[in-house]
């Protein structure tokens, strides 16, 4: 911790932002000190650290002073962490929060996430070094290149020991996860292969696979997950699961559409029904799949697509010529409405005012 | 049976006939389908199995998702095509894709009375991170981008535009076409752009350049500053929070306003 200096946080010359994020903590070594919510910022030369609650608190570390970096992932009840090796402080370092201390390493704790773009952020900044070819200021560069003939602190040698052993560790198991994933992949592409034949064979002989027969090989393709390459015009690329989600959805909806004047599009639909949902969600091709089969089912609700491309849900009983005949009737007597005013009047999403 | 004219006769063959090509064609199909499910089934196993020893790595490595992914479209397999999906089922990919999904859209809706519906993916990705809470999974700018392309499905226009090195995220379904989004690009670097900035970058004439920026100004991408020194200012507030290493307050906000 005695590495860190005291610092306006205002940017040099030369000197970019990085990216930043909020809601992290430092660690002295292993100990929680009075440094547990800021903003860290990560520049092309140095690492700063904002308390949120007093912005004159800052501080920073050149990256020069970063020997390497370790990610720690998150627990129970834990933050994910990122721990900073450092090297020992030069003699002629300016002023900063703690003046000695015994840890060679801190770590970040990051209370609100965002530690895997930091991660890769940082890794890239160390991997390129940019702050040794734009110099700034001397006040904060210290000169931490590799120095032939330098005495390595004793300490470091075993961390890095240690790095390496978990390197190692950490490689193995991602590649035992990717040569399994291939293996799978292999299998999977076979299920392709077998899929595409099939396919080639129902449009060969058209009207000879009974609806039975078309209706199972949709959900073999949905549980694998391979586009539909054949499609009827009844049902499109719907399958069972689709026929139950659409006559559920109509029940769902009847409530919400009336709220709403009759009309919702379809990315409310999607985060309405899914938000009631909590688990087991909906993509947005089962969503809409299901609805195009909602007018073939008979159901009081239906797809409706805009020239424009947005895509919305509509009761049966609701009829768009007679909206736009009264939407007219409304604009006229106000003499002008913006889409905002009129979707405030009828009730409706801005977007849908737009439409009408 | 004599009967019966010798025509009906050979119609009757030919039914039968025909009635037997049929049986075949079908018994061909049924016995694919047959083999398709056989083989779902093995691979359905196989999945559970790398699901027991690998789902952590997925949930928790953002790299290995990716790879997953890149795999998947290869071979011509959309693991988040559909929350009935193996994939889905096994892995837990679609829940974590389409509850992010829902994340994206309500951050974009919070957001739009402030930039008009056109945000940056650093902002976007720290908004999301923010109503996520502390006890969800971090998600990394790829996991939005992935989101993001799933929910162009639902019609409403998400559009991805590459600014500078990075991504503006369309929300609304404002009509942006090549004009629009270069002149996006070149307001990246102060985060306004003026009509001599166009004209001088990028050799349009005068009319070409106002058309855009009205254009721009009436989707509501754009703010107008007419007290800006020199020429008309055309700000973009999806680019604001890029330019500042400082957490600003809106009382230094307005402060800083001349």
């Amino acid at each position: 911790m005695d590495r860190f200096v005291w610092t306006s946080g205002l940017l040099e010359i030369n000197e970019t932002l990085v990216i930043q994020q909020r809601g992290v903590r430092i660690y002295d070594g292993e100990e929680k000190i009075k440094f547990d919510a800021g903003t860290l910022l990560l520049s092309t030369h140095r690492l700063i650290w904002r308390d949120q609650k007093n912005h004159e608190c800052c501080m920073a570390i050149p990256l020069s002073q970063i020997v390497f970096i370790e990610e720690q992932s998150a627990g129970i009840g834990k933050s994910a962490k990122i721990v900073v090796h450092l090297h020992p402080a030069p003699p002629n370092k300016e002023l900063g929060p703690f003046q000695s201390c015994k840890n060679s390493y801190i770590k970040l704790s990051f209370k609100e996430h965002g530690q895997i773009e930091f991660y890769r952020r940082l890794s890239e900044e160390m991997t390129q070094r940019r702050w040794e070819n734009m110099p700034v200021s001397q006040s904060f560069q210290t000169n931490r290149g590799p120095q032939p003939g330098r005495i390595r602190a004793v300490g470091i040698v075993g961390i890095e020991r240690k790095l390496e052993e978990k390197r190692k560790e950490t490689d193995k198991n991602i590649s035992e996860a990717f040569e399994d994933l291939s293996k799978l992949m292999v299998k999977a592409k076979e299920m392709v292969e077998l899929s595409k034949s099939i396919a080639n064979k129902i449009k060969d002989k058209q009207g000879d696979i009974t609806e039975d027969e078309t209706i199972r090989f949709k959900s073999y393709l949905l549980s694998m997950g391979i586009a539909n390459p054949v499609t009827r015009e009844t049902y499109g690329s719907g399958t069972q699961y689709h026929m139950q989600l659409a006559k559920q959805l109509a029940g769902i909806l009847q409530a919400p559409l009336e709220e709403r004047g009759g009309i919702m599009s379809l990315t409310e639909v999607y985060c309405l029904v899914n938000r009631a949902r909590g688990m087991e969600l909906l993509s947005p091709e089962d969503l809409v799949n299901a609805c195009k089969m909602l007018e073939a089912l008979k159901l009081p609700l239906r797809l409706r697509v805009f020239d424009s491309g947005v895509m919305v849900i509509e009761l049966q009983s609701h009829k768009e010529e007679e909206m736009v005949a009264s939407a007219l009737e409304t604009v006229s007597e106000k003499g002008s409405l913006t889409s905002e005013e009129f979707a405030k009047l009828v009730g409706m999403s801005v977007l849908l005012a737009k439409e009408r | 049976m004599h009967r019966r004219g010798v025509g009906a006769g050979a119609i009757a063959k030919k039914k039968l006939a025909e009635a037997k090509y049929k049986e075949r064609g079908t018994v061909l199909a049924e016995d694919q389908l047959a083999q398709m499910s056989k083989q779902l089934d093995m691979f359905k196993t196989n999945l559970e199995e790398f699901a027991s020893k690998h789902k952590q790595e997925i949930r928790k490595n953002p790299e290995f998702r990716v790879q997953f992914q890149d795999m998947c479209a290869t071979i011509g397999v959309d693991p988040l095509a559909s929350g009935k999906g193996f994939w889905s089922e096994m892995l837990g990919v679609g829940d974590f894709y389409y509850e992010l999904g829902v994340q994206i859209v309500e951050v974009c809706l919070a957001l739009k009375h402030r930039n008009g519906g056109l945000i940056t993916l650093e902002e976007l990705h720290q908004q999301v991170l923010k109503g996520r809470g502390k006890f969800a999974q971090d998600v990394s700018q790829d996991d939005l981008i992935r989101a993001i392309k799933k929910l162009k499905v639902l019609g409403t226009g998400f559009g991805i535009i590459p600014v500078g090195g990075t991504y503006l995220i369309q929300s609304v379904p404002a009509e942006l076409n090549m004009d629009h989004t270069v002149v996006l690009q070149l307001a990246e670097k102060n985060g306004y752009v003026t009509v001599s900035d166009i004209k001088a970058s990028l050799k349009w004439e005068t009319e070409r350049a106002r058309q855009v920026l009205e254009h721009l100004l009436k989707e509501g991408l754009a703010w107008l500053d007419l007290q800006a020194p020199g020429e008309a200012h055309y700000w973009l507030p999806a680019l604001f929070t890029d330019l500042y290493s400082q957490e600003i307050t809106a009382e230094e906000a307005r402060e800083a306003l001349p």
